[in-house]
């Protein structure tokens, strides 16, 4: 059975336009190239 | 053979398959924006099925693998937007416009024709508000508030899958399951296998069989259409002269064999047909009608009332709360008042026995102590220890110790005064013998 308290938890409030130079400064979300440069820069401090 | 270029600084790669300059394996880039692509082609063909939740995941899974895929991102933000949420297909573009800017990327003109109509703008940030104040009330348990909010808002913006979500779980909850169902027809409609949807149908007890049909029929709403709670009477109707015309027009009639027919013998029939057919007429034309129109005015009286009692429960809420914040106010100051008055009684009774205790045998303990430093030639102190006994009591014997001090001090104007004030105050004072040749001098 639905619990309504639950289930209205998981809405999320929707981004207003005052939020949103917040919201594209913070969608820096890590995509393969960037692990893969994290993982060359940890070699490359390894070796040094 | 051409030389191949990274795919992430553009730098020739080189024959051992790792970039010249920022040394990424080329293989592994190259599969990982392959990979990307796939799920944006996933997430593309899911869209043009109106399946946006898939479309939404492989999309997002494309980013994962590369964001810097333009047209994952583009049709990201397009599907948001496409969903009522305006500011996060913003978002999503400008990001892309930020990878890709200039002419060659869609997002840039999507942005234009965006920000060129600032009156979208603004009803997308209107739209954002209402909805945050309605989930607002939903949270705080003030649901006629939301319900009313809600309805507003889908009147305005038909696309807005969050709001129909949250009004079907509003009307869940209140146990009235064909408008949830309806408000879910809608969200099926927009968003074809959105999961939230499936799932609360599926606790209202709709199969999946049946989940499947509503998925067909939703394809009959114009989901520009402006939303509305009320019951579709006219689709009772539309569904009866449909049924009827695919009665005549069934091909596997029986057609039977030829009679004459004797019409004398069926007058009655006639007549009694002819006033099922006027009953049948008014059952199904007119008294849906009236119903209708009693039903609209109960549930717009319904909805006035509803909102007047909304608005007294809010304000009788508010001055409960001020009723008990003044309340607390009263029993904080009353306590407030009973610890200062305990406090002062403490402190009367301290001062008391300091005042009966205390003075008598410190005040003489000082003179002594004073007279002592007198011999000892410490005359500053003895002051000090004079002003002291001053404050707790006055007497003669402090004013002859402390005139002995400034004496020794070579303050003779202070050491006069204080010897004065014995000759004028204490005329008894063992002490008038001692000074009195001071004085005269």
């Amino acid at each position: 059975m639905i619990n309504f308290d639950e289930e209205v938890r998981k809405f999320k409030p929707c981004l207003e336009v005052s939020q949103a130079e917040d919201a594209i400064y913070k969608n820096d979300v890590k995509d393969i190239t960037d692990v893969l440069e994290e993982m060359l820069e940890q070699l490359k401090m390894e070796e040094n | 053979m051409k030389q191949r270029e990274c795919l992430n600084c553009g730098a020739p790669v080189l024959a051992d398959g790792h970039c010249s300059r920022c040394g990424m394996n080329y293989k592994l880039l190259a599969k990982a924006y392959n990979t990307s692509n796939y799920y944006y082609n996933l997430g593309l063909d899911r869209a043009s099925v109106r399946d946006l939740t898939g479309a939404i995941d492989a999309l997002n899974l494309a980013l994962k693998y590369n964001k810097q895929n333009i047209n994952a991102r583009n049709l990201l933000g397009l599907i948001y937007f496409e969903m009522g949420e305006t500011v996060l297909g913003l978002t999503q573009w400008v990001i892309s416009s930020n990878y890709l800017p200039g002419e060659g990327n869609v997002a840039v003109r999507y942005i234009k024709e965006v920000q060129s109509d600032s009156e979208m703008l603004d009803q997308a940030n209107q739209l954002a508000k209402q909805f945050n104040q309605a989930l607002t009330h939903a949270r705080q348990g003030t649901k006629d508030l939301a319900f009313i909010q809600l309805r507003k808002i889908l009147a305005n913006y038909p696309h807005f899958v969050q709001g129909y979500l949250l009004l079907a779980l509003l009307y869940l909850d209140s146990g009235n399951y064909d408008k949830a169902r309806k408000a879910l027809k809608r969200v099926l409609r927009i968003d074809k296998n959105n999961t939230q949807a499936v799932r609360y149908l599926a606790e209202m007890g709709v199969t999946p069989r049946e989940i499947i049909d509503m998925k067909e029929h939703s394809r009959r709403i114009d989901v520009d259409s402006a939303y509305t709670d009320e019951v579709q009477d006219q689709s009772e109707l539309e569904t009866f002269v449909q049924k009827r015309i695919e009665d005549i027009d069934k091909p596997d009639q029986v057609i039977g064999s030829y009679k004459e027919v004797n019409h004398v013998r069926f007058n009655l029939v006639y007549v009694s047909v002819g006033l099922l057919l006027g009953i049948l007429t008014f059952w199904l034309l007119i008294l849906p009608t009236k119903l209708d129109m009693a039903g609209r005015d109960i549930r717009k009286a319904q909805l006035e009332f509803s909102e007047e009692v909304s608005r007294k429960n809010t304000a009788i809420s508010d001055l409960e709360e001020q009723i008990t914040e003044l309340e607390r106010q009263i029993s904080e100051k009353e306590k407030a008042e009973e610890e200062a008055r305990q406090s002062l009684k403490d402190s009367k009774d301290a001062f008391t026995l300091i005042k009966t205790a205390v003075p008598g045998s410190t005040y003489k303990n000082l003179c002594a102590e004073a007279a002592k430093s007198i011999s000892d030639g410490a005359y500053a102190k003895a002051i000090d220890m004079c002003n002291v006994a001053l404050q707790i009591k006055e007497g003669d014997e402090v004013y002859y110790q402390m005139g002995m001090a400034y004496q020794g001090n070579h303050d003779e104007e202070k050491a006069k005064a204080a010897f004065l004030n014995i000759q004028e105050n204490y005329p008894e004072s063992s002490h008038l013998e001692e000074i009195k040749g001071y004085l005269e001098d």
